[in-house]
C-alpha cells in the first residue's frame, strides 16, 4: 500500500503543474470561486483521505487476511512464467512440492516440471501448453516426485479387507497427488503467466483408489461369484438337460413297458388282495374275452372256475402273509373261465407287493391253449413215432418172434400126430393120451398168449397209463425176445426186486424201451468173437429218491468215449441195418414219463443202459 | 409098418422141453427108437455109433448149437445123417448145414410126415453108407494085400493099357504081366477087368496109393 503513495503524488503534481498555467488569465471572483471550490476539494478530500485510510486501514488488514489465508492455505499457489518457473509460491505450494526446506523461496526460479513425477511430465506439459493456448482455466492430477517423503508403507485398504495378493493391489499411495488448476494471466510486464493453485488429493485419489481397488476387488469377487454361479448354471442347466433325457428315458422306458405291457403275451392282472382289479393289459381281454371296461368291475375270483376259487383264495392268504415284493409263486397251470364260459388252460405266476401299504397281486397268466395243443401233438407224434419203430423192432426180433410162437406150434403139431399114430396102433392108453392133450392144449394157449402180446404191442393206440407192476412187464417183454435172445446165443440173467410199488404208465411203450434197449445189446453182443460168453442181464431196483430204475447191462463190445454223446440222437447208428432211432425213441418215451435215461459204457467191456420211473402216488394219475 | 423097420436109433437134440418131449413122444408112436438130449454137449458125451440112425438137430441153442456139433461131428469123422430143424430158417445157416452134409433143414412147425420120411431116408442113408464103408474097408485092406508090382501093373489096367502095353513099360516079358494079373484079380477078389476098374475108381484107391 505504501508503494502506491509516491504514485498518486506524482499525479496529483502532474495535474497541478498543469493548471497553474492558466492561473494568471483568471479573474479575482473566479479565483475566489475557484479557491471556494479548492477548500471544498480539500475538505472533500480530507474527508475522502479519511475514507481512504480507513479503508487503506480495512485493506490492509484484509490483506493480511489474505495473506495469512494464503500462506496458512492447505491450497499452494504459484505463479510461473511462460517456461513454467516458478515466480511465486505459498508455503502450501513448498509444502505439497515437497521443497526442501519447505519455504516458497526454495521454489523461486526452479521449474515446476522438476516435481511431477516423470511419469506425469507429458499430462504436465499437456496442461501448461493448453492453458497458456487456449488462455482459459485447466486442471489436471499430477503425481509429484516423492522428494523428501519417505514412501509410505505400501498397503492398500483393500488388501486389508479384502486380502488380495500385493501384486494385484494397485497401490496409490506411494505418490503425492496434486489437482493443479491453471489460470491464464498477464503479469505487469504484459508478459503472460500462469497463476496455478495445488491442491492435496492424494487423499482423494487414494480414497479412490482404495475404491477402484475395492471395485476392482468387488468387480473380481463378483466375476469370481458370477463365473462361480455360472459353473454352477451351467451344471444345473446340464442337470436339467440330463433330467429332461432322464425324463425322456423314463418316458420312453415307460411307453415300451406299457408296450411291452399291453403287447405281451402274457394277461397281467393287478388287483386288491379281496380280488378286485385294479388294472390290467389288454392280452386279458382277448384271453378272458371281457372288454376291459367289463373287466375292471370284474373280480378276479369270476375269471376262475368254481373249483379253483377257493384254492386260489387258500393260496393268496398263505403267499400274500409271507413274501412280500417276490415273485410268490412258481408257475402253476390252472383254468381261466372267459366270458362265454368256455375254459381256458392257463399258466399263471404270481408277485405280491404293496404300494403305500396297500397290498397288491399281480397275478401273469398266459394262454396255454395252443401250447396244451402242441402237447398233444408231440404226444401224438410220438406215439405214432412209438408205433412206427415198434413195428420196426418187431420187425428186427420177427424171426425171433416167430420161432417163439412156432416152438409151442411144432410141439401141438408133434403130440396131436403122436397121439394119432398110438390111437391108430391100438395101443392107446387113455391116461397117456389125456397127458399128451393137456400138454397139447398149454401150447395152443401159449402160442395164443404170444400172438396176442405181439398184436397189443403193434396196435397203434393212443397213450394209455395203466397200473402196473414193472418186473411182470419186464417178463412179458422178456416173452417177446427170449427165442430172439436165445437164437442169438445170449444167456439172460434177471435181477428182478421184490415187492417194488407198483407203476402209472404206458405198459406198450416201456416195453417198447425194454425190448430196445434188448434188441441194443444183443446186437452189441453179436460183435463179439464167437464163441464168447454173451451175457444179458435185466434188473430192476428201487433207487434212493424212490424211484425206481431198471438196468439193461451187456457184455458188448462197448461204446467208445467219442461216440457216448451222439447215440441218443435221432438216426445216429453204426449198423448196417440200424436206423438209429432206437435209443431217440426211447429217451422221449422215458422222458414223457418223467424219467431219465441214461447209460454207461466202456468200450470193450459192455453198456448198461437204465432208466427210471417215478412210483407216483396212488390217487393220482389219469 | 413098425415090422418091417430096420434096427435104427433116432437122437434129438433141442433145449426146448416141449419140443423134445413131443417130438420123441411122436417119434416113439411110430415105433422107433428115440433118445433125447437137452443139449449138443450131452449128446457128445453120450454118443456111442453102434446101431445106424439119425440126429435131429435144433439149430439155435445156448452153448454149442446145432452147427457147431455139426463141425464137431464132421471133425470127429462121425457121419450119423442130421435133420436140421429150426425156429426161424435163416438162409446163411441151412446153406451152412446142406454144405456141411446136411441131409435135410427144416423150419418149424414142420410137416409129422415129412420129418418122418426124412428119418427113414437118413436111415437108409446111414445104412446104406455103413455097409459102403464096411465094402470099401474090404477092399482097401484086399488092395493092402498087393505087392508094389502088383499096385503097378493094376494101376496100368486101369489106366487102360493093354498086357503088352504093360509089359514094355514096365520093361517085363508078356508072360509076367499076365501072372500079375491074374494074382491081382484074385487077391482084389474081382470078377473081371470092368469089376476091378469100378472096384478101385469107386474107393479112388490109386490117388490114395500114390499118396501112400
Ligand atoms: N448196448 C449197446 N452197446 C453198444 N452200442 C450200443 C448199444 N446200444 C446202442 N448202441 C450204439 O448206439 C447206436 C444207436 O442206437 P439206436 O438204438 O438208437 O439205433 P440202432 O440200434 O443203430 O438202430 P435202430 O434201433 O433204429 O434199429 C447204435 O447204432 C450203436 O452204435
Ligand atoms: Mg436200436
Amino acid at each position: 500500500m505504501d508503494e502506491t503513495k509516491p504514485d498518486l503524488r506524482k499525479k496529483a503534481e502532474l495535474l497541478l503543474g498543469k493548471s497553474s498555467t492558466q492561473l494568471a488569465s483568471m479573474t479575482h471572483e473566479s479565483i475566489e470561486a475557484m479557491l471556494y471550490e479548492f477548500q471544498v476539494y480539500q475538505i472533500e478530500l480530507e474527508l475522502q483521505n479519511e475514507e481512504l485510510k480507513h479503508a487503506q486501514q480495512a485493506l490492509i488488514s484484509e490483506r493480511d487476511r489474505y495473506a495469512e489465508l494464503y500462506n496458512a492455505l492447505p491450497v499452494g499457489y504459484l505463479k510461473l512464467d511462460e517456461a513454467g518457473v516458478i515466480q511465486a509460491a505459498n508455503p502450501a505450494a513448498a509444502r505439497l512440492l515437497g521443497a526442501v526446506p519447505a519455504t516458497p523461496a526454495t521454489l523461486i526460479q526452479q521449474k515446476l516440471g522438476r516435481f511431477i513425477n516423470p511419469l506425469d511430465q507429458e499430462a504436465y506439459y499437456l496442461f501448461i501448453q493448453a492453458t497458456l493456448s487456449q488462455r482459459c482455466e485447466q486442471t489436471v492430477i499430477l503425481r509429484m516426485n516423492q522428494g523428501n517423503k519417505s514412501p509410505l508403507p505400501s498397503h492398500c485398504q483393500g488388501l486389508k479387507h479384502f486380502d488380495c495378493a500385493p501384486e494385484t493391489c494397485v497401490d496409490a499411495s506411494n505418490f503425492t497427488h496434486l489437482e493443479c488448476r491453471s489460470a491464464f494471466k498477464f503479469n505487469k510486464n504484459n508478459a503472460p503467466m500462469l497463476c496455478v493453485s495445488l491442491l492435496d488429493v492424494t487423499d482423494t485419489i487414494n480414497a479412490q483408489e482404495t475404491i477402484s481397488c475395492l471395485n476392482k476387488k468387488l468387480e473380481q469377487k463378483i466375476f469370481q461369484q458370477t463365473h462361480a454361479l455360472n459353473e454352477i448354471n451351467q451344471a444345473l442347466v446340464s442337470q436339467l438337460n440330463q433330467l429332461e433325457v432322464y425324463k425322456q428315458h423314463v418316458q420312453e422306458r415307460e411307453a415300451m413297458l406299457n408296450a411291452i405291457f399291453n403287447a405281451a403275451a402274457e394277461g397281467i392282472i393287478t388287483t386288491y388282495l379281496s380280488g378286485d382289479i385294479v388294472y390290467i393289459n389288454d392280452t386279458v381281454e382277448s384271453i378272458f374275452g371281457y372288454s376291459k371296461a367289463e373287466l375292471a368291475k370284474t373280480n378276479i375270483f369270476q375269471l376262475m372256475p368254481a373249483s379253483e376259487r377257493e384254492n386260489h383264495a387258500r393260496y393268496l392268504m398263505n403267499s400274500s402273509d409271507s413274501a412280500f415284493s417276490e415273485v410268490i409263486s412258481k408257475v402253476r397251470e390252472v383254468h381261466g373261465i372267459r366270458k362265454d364260459g368256455s375254459t381256458v388252460p392257463l399258466e399263471i405266476s404270481i408277485a405280491c407287493f404293496s404300494i403305500d401299504s396297500t397290498r397288491y397281486i399281480t397275478s401273469i397268466v398266459r394262454d396255454i391253449t395252443q401250447r396244451k395243443m402242441q402237447e398233444q401233438r408231440d404226444q401224438e407224434h410220438l406215439d405214432e413215432l412209438a408205433h412206427v419203430t415198434r413195428l420196426g423192432l418187431l420187425g428186427e426180433m420177427a424171426s425171433g418172434i416167430a420161432h417163439e410162437v412156432n416152438q409151442p406150434l411144432t410141439a401141438i403139431a408133434n403130440y396131436s400126430q403122436a397121439c394119432l399114430n398110438l390111437m391108430q396102433n391100438g395101443d392107446a392108453d387113455p391116461a397117456q393120451l389125456a397127458g399128451i392133450l393137456q400138454k397139447t392144449n398149454q401150447q395152443a394157449l401159449k402160442a395164443g398168449q404170444i400172438i396176442h402180446r405181439m398184436r397189443d404191442f403193434v396196435k397203434s393206440r393212443k397213450i394209455h397209463h395203466s397200473t402196473v407192476e414193472i418186473n411182470a412187464l419186464i417178463l412179458d417183454a422178456i416173452s417177446l425176445s427170449e427165442s430172439f435172445i436165445k437164437t442169438n446165443g445170449v444167456t439172460l440173467q434177471l435181477q428182478l426186486a421184490d415187492a417194488l410199488p407198483t407203476l402209472c404208465i404206458d405198459s406198450i411203450q416201456i416195453e417198447q424201451v425194454i425190448l430196445n434197449l434188448i434188441k441194443n445189446s444183443i446186437d452189441a453182443l453179436l460183435n463179439l468173437p464167437p464163441l464168447t460168453a454173451r451175457r444179458l442181464s435185466v434188473q430192476t431196483a428201487l433207487n434212493s429218491k424212490g424211484e425206481i430204475e431198471i438196468r439193461i447191462k451187456d457184455n458188448g463190445q462197448g461204446i467208445v468215449a467219442s461216440e457216448q454223446h451222439k447215440i441218443l440222437t435221432p438216426f445216429y447208428t453204426t449198423k448196417a441195418e440200424g436206423m438209429g432211432m432206437g435209443l431217440s425213441i426211447c429217451r422221449s418215451i422215458i422222458e414223457a414219463h418223467g424219467g431219465v435215461l441214461r447209460f454207461n459204457s466202456q468200450p470193450g467191456k459192455g453198456s448198461t443202459f437204465y432208466f427210471t420211473l417215478a412210483v407216483q402216488e396212488q390217487n393220482h394219475g389219469n | 409098418m413098425a415090422t418091417k423097420l430096420p434096427l435104427a436109433m433116432i437122437y434129438l437134440v433141442d433145449d426146448e422141453f416141449f419140443i423134445r418131449d413131443s417130438l420123441s413122444l411122436l417119434i416113439a408112436s411110430t415105433g422107433r427108437m428115440v433118445k433125447s438130449f437137452e443139449s449138443a454137449a450131452d449128446f457128445l458125451d453120450d454118443y456111442t455109433p453102434e446101431l445106424p440112425g439119425c440126429l435131429i438137430l435144433d439149430v439155435h441153442m445156448p452153448g454149442m448149437d446145432g452147427l457147431e456139433l455139426q463141425e464137431k461131428l464132421n471133425e470127429r469123422n462121425i457121419n450119423i445123417p442130421i435133420i436140421f430143424i429150426s425156429g426161424n430158417a435163416d438162409i446163411p445157416d441151412s446153406a451152412k448145414a446142406f454144405r456141411a452134409g446136411a441131409l435135410d433143414f427144416l423150419e418149424k412147425p414142420f410137416d409129422n410126415r415129412i420129418l418122418l420120411e426124412r428119418i427113414d431116408e437118413a436111415i437108409q442113408k446111414d445104412i446104406k453108407s455103413r455097409a459102403q464103408t464096411l465094402e470099401k474097408q474090404k477092399i482097401q485092406d484086399c488092395y493092402k494085400r498087393l505087392t508094389s508090382r502088383e499096385k503097378e501093373v493094376l494101376r496100368l489096367i486101369i489106366q487102360s493099357h493093354s498086357n503088352k502095353e504093360a509089359a514094355e513099360i514096365l520093361n517085363v516079358s508078356h508072360r509076367t504081366i499076365d501072372a500079375h494079373r491074374a494074382r491081382v484079380m484074385e487077391k482084389m477078389q474081382a470078377e473081371n477087368a470092368a469089376a476091378l476098374v469100378t472096384m478101385v475108381m469107386s474107393h479112388d484107391l490109386l490117388n490114395k496109393a500114390v499118396n501112400a
